[in-house]
C-alpha cells in the first residue's frame, strides 16, 4: 500500500515537472526593421487617420485609430513612442452616434451622445466643418497623429484653416492659429517614417454636399500632393501612402442613404397618388462642379433636371443618392409635393440672406408643389445624380494616380485602398470572424457609414503593416484583430 | 428589412469542429509503457480492451484498474505576430478499468470494461487570438463494454463485446459581435449522447514464440439530441438568437482495426508490434441542427474531409527479475486531417510517440505498472478553410499513466 501511494505521488509530481515545458514558437523581430527607421514614426491624413468613427471624435476611436495600432507593433521592431492629442479629460470629445436599438420595421435607431463634450468655447461657424461654431479642448504638446477630421489636400497650404477647423484648431498654440498652414506643422514633426493618407475628403465632401463643395482641380491635387511628400521626405524619411477607396462604396451612400431613399420614393408615390399632374421629381442642377459655391449662384447657372422617381438609389435602374443631410432632416421629405418654402427660408438663414433674396436670385415660385416643379425645385445639395457620380469617379482616378506616382518617384510603400475597400466590401474572413462592408452588420464601418470601426482600423492597420513590410523588408508583427471591436449593440 | 442591417453573423464560421485526432489510445498501463502496443499479449483484463480474443488465455478472474495524467502543451502562433500563445489545458484523466472472471482453465471467460478511446480537453482562455474559432472544448466518450471470450482451441481464442458509449461535449467560442461595454458575444454548445457499436478479436498462438492478433472496433455513431445551444449577446440581438435553444448533432466516433503481433525473444523479453487502421473518413461532415432557427442562425455543416489514418507501434517488456518489468517503446501516428481543416480544438499533426514502463508484482495477487509517454507532433502551419485562422500549431504531450491490478 505505501508503495501505491508512493508511486502516485511520483506520478503527480512528475505531472507537474512537465507543465512547463510548452512548445515555444517566438519569433524574435527586435533587429527586423529592415531598411526603415521607426524610431520617430509620423502620421498625416484626416479623419481616417486620426480614429474617427461613428460620427465624432472621441477617446476610444482615437487609442483604436490605425497609425497607433502601427504604431504599437513598430514599438517591437524599433519604434519610439507615438503620441496622439487624445480627449483624456472629456473622453466623449465632439461626441458620437450610439446605436441604442432596431425599430420595428428592422432599422438601426441610432442617437448622438452629446453630454460631457470636450468643447471650451465658441467661434465663428463655419457650414461644412463647424456648424455649431465650437471650440475645442486644446492639445499642444508634441504629437506624433497629425489626422485632422475634414481636412483636404487643398487645405494643407492655407495659413486661415485652423479659423474654419476646431479640430485644427485644438492642436495649435494660440499664436500660431490663423497663421500655420498644416503643411508647416507637419514638416516641424521631422519624422524619420510616415504614413500619409490625404485626399479622401477632397472628393467626399463634394459627394456629401451633392456637388456643393467642390472637387480640388487635378493640377491643383498634383501640384500639392508633390509638395506634401517632398516635405515628408526631406530628412531622407520612409514613409507609406495610401490611395482613396470609392466614396460612393461605402455604406454612407450604398445602405444608409440608399434607405432614406426609399423612404423618399414612398412619400413621392404617394404625393403622386394625391395629385397624379405632378411631373416627376424635381431637382435644381448645379452648373459645373467646380464653379458652384454655396452661397450665392448667378441664377443663369441654375438648371433643372428631372428625375424619375425610381431613379433614386436603391431601387430600379437609378443612380441618384440622396445625400445624408436628407437622413439629418427627415422633415424635408414630408416637404415634398408641398406648396412651401420653407426649405428656402432655412437655406437663406443658415446663409444669412433673406428668403427673398434666395427667391429672386434663383427664380423661385414657391406656391409650387415643392421638389415636383421646376419652379420650386428639390435641392441639388440633397441629391447626387448619376453625372455627379461621373465626375467623382473620374477625380477619384485621376488623384489616385497623382498619388501612386508620387509614391513611386519617392519610392515608398504604397497601399492600394480603394482595391483593399472593394475586397472589404465583398466580404474577408479574419480570424474566425466575417468582416465586410455591411451597415451595421458588417464590423468594419461605424455608424456613419464612412469611417472605420476599432476592428475595421485594425484590419487597415494590418493592410499597412503588411505594405511596409513588403516594401522596406520589415517584420512589423501584424495586429490581431479579434481583439478590436465592430459596432457596439446594446 | 432586418436583413440588411445584421447580416449573417454566424454564416461561415459558425459551426464548431469536434476535436481532430481525438483518438486517446490510453487504455492499459502495460501497453502505454510499450507505445500502446499489445493486441497479440496477454497482459491482464485489459486485453477487454484491447483484444478480447485473448482474454480467455489469461489466469483465473482479474480486475485492472489505469488512469493517467495527460497533461497536452498546445502552442500556437499567429501568421504574422511574434509571441506565442499558449493553451491552459489542465490535466485530463482518461482512464480505462476491467474486471473479467471464468471458469479456471475453461473454455470462456465474461468481463466488463469501461475506457475512454476518445476525448479532448482544451482551453485556450477567451482573449487568445483564434478567439472567435474557439475558446474550449471538452469531449469525453465513456465506452461501457460487456464482452464474452471463448477458447476456439488451445491455440485460438474469439471474443466480443457490445459498446455504449456516454458521450458529453462542451464547446465554447466567442462571436464577432461586441456589446454595449465593448465584450464581445460567446456561443456554447454543451449535450450528453449515447451511441452504439461493438469490439471483437481474434488470437493465435502461431508458435510458442509468435503471437497474432486481429481486432476491430466499430465505428459508434453518437447522438446528442437535445443538446444546450446557449449564446451570450447583446439584447438587441435576442430575436436573432433566440434562448433557450436546442441543438441535434451527430458524431461518427471512428472504427479501429488492428494487426497485432507478439513474439517471445527470450525468456526475459517479449516484443509486440501493433499496426493500427483508424477509419477517419467516416467523419466527413460536422452538422449541428438548431431547434429555432432565424436567419441570422442557420443550421450548419461543416465538411471535415477526415481521411483514413495508420499508426505504428513497437515495444517491448524485459523482466529484470521475477516480479520487476521493464517496458518501452515508439510510434509513429498519422494524422487524419488534410491541409486546410486543422482546428485550435487539438491541432492534430503526425506524431512521433516515445514510452517507457514499470511493472511490479507485489503480492501474488497484486500487481502495479507504471508509464511515462511523451508525444511530439510536428510543427503545422494553416490556414483554416472555415475560419480563416492563420498560424502554425505546435503540440507536446506528457502522460504519466499508474494502474493497479488483482487477481481473485
Amino acid at each position: 500500500m505505501k508503495n501505491i501511494v508512493n508511486y502516485s505521488l511520483l506520478t503527480l509530481t512528475t505531472a507537474f515537472l512537465f507543465q512547463g515545458c510548452k512548445p515555444d514558437l517566438d519569433v524574435d523581430v527586435a533587429a527586423a526593421k529592415g531598411s526603415a527607421d521607426f524610431s520617430k514614426y509620423v502620421a498625416v491624413g484626416n479623419s481616417l487617420t486620426a480614429g474617427y468613427a461613428d460620427d465624432g471624435l472621441y477617446l476610444s476611436g482615437q487609442q483604436a485609430s490605425y497609425p497607433s495600432l502601427i504604431a504599437a507593433q513598430m514599438s517591437e521592431v524599433g519604434g519610439g513612442t507615438f503620441t496622439q492629442p487624445l480627449f483624456t479629460s472629456k473622453p466623449n470629445g465632439t461626441g458620437y452616434l450610439t446605436l441604442t436599438g432596431f425599430s420595428s420595421t428592422g432599422l438601426p435607431v441610432l442617437e448622438t451622445v452629446s453630454t460631457d463634450l470636450a468643447v471650451r468655447g465658441v467661434t465663428t461657424p463655419d457650414p461644412v466643418l463647424n456648424p455649431s461654431g465650437v471650440l475645442l479642448d486644446k492639445y499642444t504638446d508634441p504629437i506624433n497623429n497629425y489626422g485632422v477630421p475634414g481636412i483636404r489636400l487643398s487645405d494643407i497650404a492655407d495659413a486661415n484653416y485652423s479659423r474654419r477647423n476646431p479640430l485644427y484648431e485644438r492642436i495649435l498654440m494660440d499664436g500660431e492659429v490663423g497663421v500655420k498652414p498644416y503643411l508647416t506643422k507637419v514638416a516641424e514633426s521631422q519624422p524619420t517614417f510616415f504614413s500619409c493618407w490625404l485626399g479622401n475628403n477632397d472628393v467626399l465632401q463634394y459627394a456629401g454636399s451633392g456637388g456643393l463643395v467642390p472637387l480640388t482641380p487635378v493640377p491643383a491635387f498634383q501640384q500639392l500632393y508633390g509638395v506634401l511628400i517632398n516635405t515628408l521626405t526631406q530628412n531622407g524619411a520612409k514613409g507609406v501612402v495610401a490611395n482613396l477607396p470609392s466614396v460612393t462604396s461605402v455604406p454612407l451612400f450604398n445602405t444608409v442613404l440608399a434607405t432614406v431613399s426609399s423612404t423618399a420614393k414612398a412619400q413621392l408615390k404617394l404625393a403622386l397618388q394625391a395629385n397624379p399632374k405632378l411631373p416627376n421629381f424635381v431637382v435644381c442642377q448645379s452648373g459645373t462642379p467646380d464653379r458652384i459655391g454655396q452661397t450665392s449662384r448667378p441664377a443663369d447657372t441654375l438648371r433643372i433636371i428631372q428625375l424619375p422617381i425610381d431613379s433614386l438609389y436603391g431601387g430600379g435602374q437609378g443612380r441618384s443618392l440622396l445625400t445624408l443631410s436628407v437622413r439629418n432632416n427627415p422633415s424635408l421629405l414630408g416637404m415634398l409635393g408641398q406648396p412651401t418654402g420653407a426649405y428656402w427660408r432655412s437655406f437663406a438663414a443658415q446663409n444669412g440672406t433673406t428668403v427673398q433674396n434666395i427667391i429672386a436670385a434663383f427664380k423661385l415660385d414657391t406656391t409650387q408643389a415643392f421638389g415636383f416643379s421646376p419652379n420650386n425645385p428639390f435641392p441639388t445639395g440633397l441629391v447626387l445624380d448619376g453625372r455627379e457620380q461621373d465626375v467623382i469617379n473620374s477625380y477619384t482616378t485621376q488623384y489616385n494616380s497623382i498619388i501612386k506616382a508620387a509614391a513611386e518617384s519617392k519610392d515608398l510603400a504604397f497601399v492600394d485602398a480603394n482595391s483593399f475597400m472593394k475586397q472589404v466590401n465583398a466580404g474577408l474572413l479574419v480570424d474566425g470572424m466575417d468582416v465586410s462592408g455591411a451597415f451595421i452588420s458588417g464590423g468594419f464601418f461605424s455608424l456613419d457609414g464612412v469611417h472605420l470601426t476599432p476592428r475595421g482600423y485594425a484590419i487597415a492597420a494590418n493592410k499597412f503593416i503588411q505594405t511596409i513590410n513588403a516594401k522596406y523588408n520589415s517584420k512589423i508583427p501584424l495586429v490581431s484583430v479579434v481583439k478590436y471591436a465592430g459596432v457596439k449593440f446594446p | 428589412m432586418k436583413k440588411v442591417f445584421m447580416s449573417i453573423f454566424l454564416m461561415a464560421s459558425s459551426s464548431f469542429a469536434f476535436a481532430q485526432g481525438f483518438q486517446i489510445n490510453l487504455l492499459g498501463t502495460k501497453q502505454t509503457g510499450m507505445a500502446h502496443a499489445g493486441a497479440a499479449l496477454k497482459t491482464d483484463a485489459s486485453t477487454l480492451v484491447f483484444n478480447p480474443g485473448s482474454s480467455v488465455f489469461l489466469e483465473g478472474n482479474q480486475v485492472y484498474i489505469s488512469g493517467n495524467a495527460a497533461i497536452i502543451n498546445n502552442s500556437f502562433l499567429r501568421e504574422g505576430a511574434s509571441k506565442t500563445e499558449y493553451a491552459d489545458n489542465g490535466i485530463a484523466p482518461p482512464f480505462s478499468a476491467g474486471v473479467m472472471f471464468g471458469p479456471k482453465e475453461g473454455k470462456w471467460k465474461a468481463g466488463l470494461a469501461a475506457y475512454t478511446p476518445f476525448g479532448g480537453q482544451t482551453d485556450w482562455g477567451k482573449s487568445w487570438s483564434g478567439q472567435m474559432a474557439l475558446t474550449s472544448l471538452e469531449l469525453q466518450a465513456i465506452y461501457l463494454q460487456p464482452t464474452f471470450s471463448y477458447k476456439i482451441s488451445d491455440k485460438l481464442g474469439i471474443g466480443a463485446g457490445f459498446i455504449i458509449n456516454f458521450g458529453h461535449v462542451d464547446l465554447q467560442r466567442n462571436l464577432p459581435v461586441t456589446g454595449s461595454a465593448g465584450g464581445t458575444g460567446s456561443a456554447q454548445l454543451q449535450g450528453n449522447g449515447m451511441g452504439y457499436g461493438f469490439n471483437v478479436g481474434l488470437y493465435y498462438q502461431a508458435t510458442d514464440a509468435f503471437s497474432l492478433a486481429l481486432t476491430h472496433r466499430s465505428t459508434v455513431k453518437t447522438t446528442v439530441d437535445d443538446g444546450d445551444a446557449i449564446f451570450d449577446v447583446s439584447t438587441a440581438l435576442s430575436t436573432s438568437f433566440p434562448q433557450p435553444n436546442t441543438f441535434k448533432s451527430t458524431l461518427n466516433l471512428p472504427s479501429t482495426t488492428t494487426l497485432g503481433l507478439g513474439y517471445k525473444a527470450t525468456d526475459k523479453l517479449t516484443l509486440a508490434l501493433d499496426i493500427n487502421y483508424v477509419h477517419w473518413s467516416v467523419y466527413d461532415t460536422l452538422s449541428f441542427d438548431y431547434k429555432q432557427n432565424t436567419p441570422q442562425l442557420q443550421d450548419t455543416k461543416s465538411p471535415r474531409n477526415y481521411k483514413d489514418s495508420w499508426a505504428f507501434r513497437l515495444g517491448g517488456q524485459y523482466g529484470v527479475t521475477e516480479r520487476l518489468a521493464v517496458r518501452g517503446g515508439v510510434g509513429y501516428v498519422l494524422t487524419p486531417i488534410k491541409d486546410g481543416y486543422v482546428t485550435p480544438e487539438i491541432p492534430d499533426a503526425n506524431r512521433i510517440i516515445l514510452t517507457l514502463g514499470l511493472g511490479y508484482q507485489i503480492t501474488d495477487k497484486f500487481s502495479i505498472d507504471a508509464a511515462f509517454m511523451f508525444e511530439d507532433l510536428e510543427k503545422r502551419t494553416q490556414t483554416n478553410i472555415e475560419t480563416g485562422l492563420q498560424g502554425t500549431y505546435k503540440t507536446y504531450a506528457y502522460i504519466p499513466s499508474l494502474a493497479l491490478g488483482y487477481k481473485f
